[in-house]
Formats: structure tokens, C-alpha cells, sequence
């Protein structure tokens, strides 16, 4: 290999917006997530079993196993928070919440990639999928 | 060598790209090509790898073989 390229999916933040956001505080009691599209976070929400979700413009309510959820967007990035409970069920819920984030980025970013490699004449020479990364190789079809 | 795109992409919804069958610079082409199949991304960080390095090493020592040929042909 010569030339390695890191890349983050539209939707999520990158760290340094992370560091930003979290000296904000807008909404008490809530922490950083790197959510940056609502639309993913119902998603990943409902990935997650959340029910009777309501949303408003930046701002998502839900029920879950954990509690009430509140997320506000606060910056770029979503912020959230289970209602009246500590920081240790909130950062539980972030983490289940992260997860399935994680699972639907990864599967949209599979599509989209294949996608494009028909777009631009590359031809998928292998895909593995290896302690849940999924690793495709393409070769320049001649 | 024939060039190879390989797409890495994590649980956590990150990924990666690397190409290969480039030799020395010509890699630097690549990023085009990356950008461009993975456009649901935003780079954040790329670098040459080692290998990178020793294809460049491997070109400017032929390149010196081939220099020292013409001025033996000249002389």
C-alpha cells in the first residue's frame, strides 16, 4: 500500500467539533454524542427499541428501556440525556445508542461505495467481513 | 502492477482506504479516485505508507542507474 486515506461519514462529527460541543452547556446534564444528522439519530434510535419519538426542529424526545430521552442539538452536533437519571445511565444509553449509529453508517457507507464503484468502472475483487469491519477490494478495470 | 483500491470500514461507521500497484508518486493520483468512491465520507486525515517510501527509493535508484549509462554513452 502507498497511500492510506481516513474518512468519517457524512452525519457524524469529527473530533474536533467532539471537544467543541462538549464545553458547551446548553442542555443540562446531557452528553456529547457524534450525531450530526437528525435523521440518523431517529434511526439509531429506533435501531435501539426507542418508542413514541417526537420531533421538533434540533431537538428529539423518546421512551426507552433507560427512561425518557431528550437530544438537543447544541452546535453542529446532538447532545442527549435520559431524563432525571445520573450520568452513568446516560453514558449506558449513549453507548447502546453509538452502536447502532455504528451499524447503520457502516451499512450505508457499503452501499454507496459499491455503488460508486460500478459509477466508475471499478470491479469488487473481494469483501470480508473480520470482527465487524467489512473490507472491500476493488481493482481498475481495464 | 495493477492498481488496487482497498476500503476498510469499521463497526463504528469509520472508515478507511488504501491503494496499491501504484509505484512512488503516481500513488498520489489515487486520492482523486478515493474521494470519489467514497464520497458519503469527508476526509480527515490521509499519509504515505512505508511502502510508499521504498517504491520512491526503488525509482530514484533506477533513475541513477539510468544517468550513469548516458554519461558512460556521452564520454
Amino acid at each position: 500500500m502507498s497511500l492510506e486515506v481516513l474518512l468519517i461519514p457524512i452525519g457524524l462529527a469529527a473530533l474536533a467539533a467532539l471537544r467543541e460541543i462538549r464545553s458547551t452547556d446548553l442542555c443540562e446534564k446531557c452528553k456529547a454524542t457524534r450525531i450530526t444528522d437528525q435523521a440518523l439519530l431517529v434511526q439509531a434510535l429506533t435501531g435501539v427499541g426507542a418508542s413514541n419519538l417526537v420531533e421538533a426542529d434540533g431537538r428529539v424526545t423518546a421512551e426507552s428501556r433507560f427512561g425518557s430521552l431528550t437530544f438537543q442539538r447544541v452546535g453542529a452536533t446532538y447532545l442527549g440525556r435520559v431524563d432525571g437519571a445520573d450520568a452513568v445511565v446516560t453514558a449506558e444509553m449513549l453507548t447502546d445508542l453509538d452502536r447502532s449509529v455504528g451499524e447503520i453508517t457502516q451499512m450505508r457507507s457499503m452501499n454507496r461505495i459499491r455503488e460508486r464503484a460500478t459509477e466508475l468502472g471499478l470491479v469488487l475483487l473481494s469483501e470480508r467481513n473480520e470482527d465487524g469491519s467489512i473490507q472491500l477490494v476493488f481493482e481498475q478495470a481495464s | 502492477m495493477t492498481k488496487r483500491i482497498t476500503v476498510t470500514i469499521h463497526a463504528d461507521g469509520t472508515f478507511s482506504a488504501e491503494s496499491s500497484g501504484q509505484a512512488g508518486t503516481a500513488c498520489l493520483d489515487d486520492m482523486t479516485v478515493i474521494e470519489a468512491l467514497c464520497d458519503s465520507g469527508i476526509v480527515v486525515g490521509s499519509n504515505l505508507t512505508p511502502e510508499y517510501f521504498t517504491e520512491a527509493q526503488i525509482v530514484r535508484s533506477h533513475q541513477a542507474v539510468s544517468f550513469a549509462t548516458e554519461e558512460d554513452l556521452s564520454s
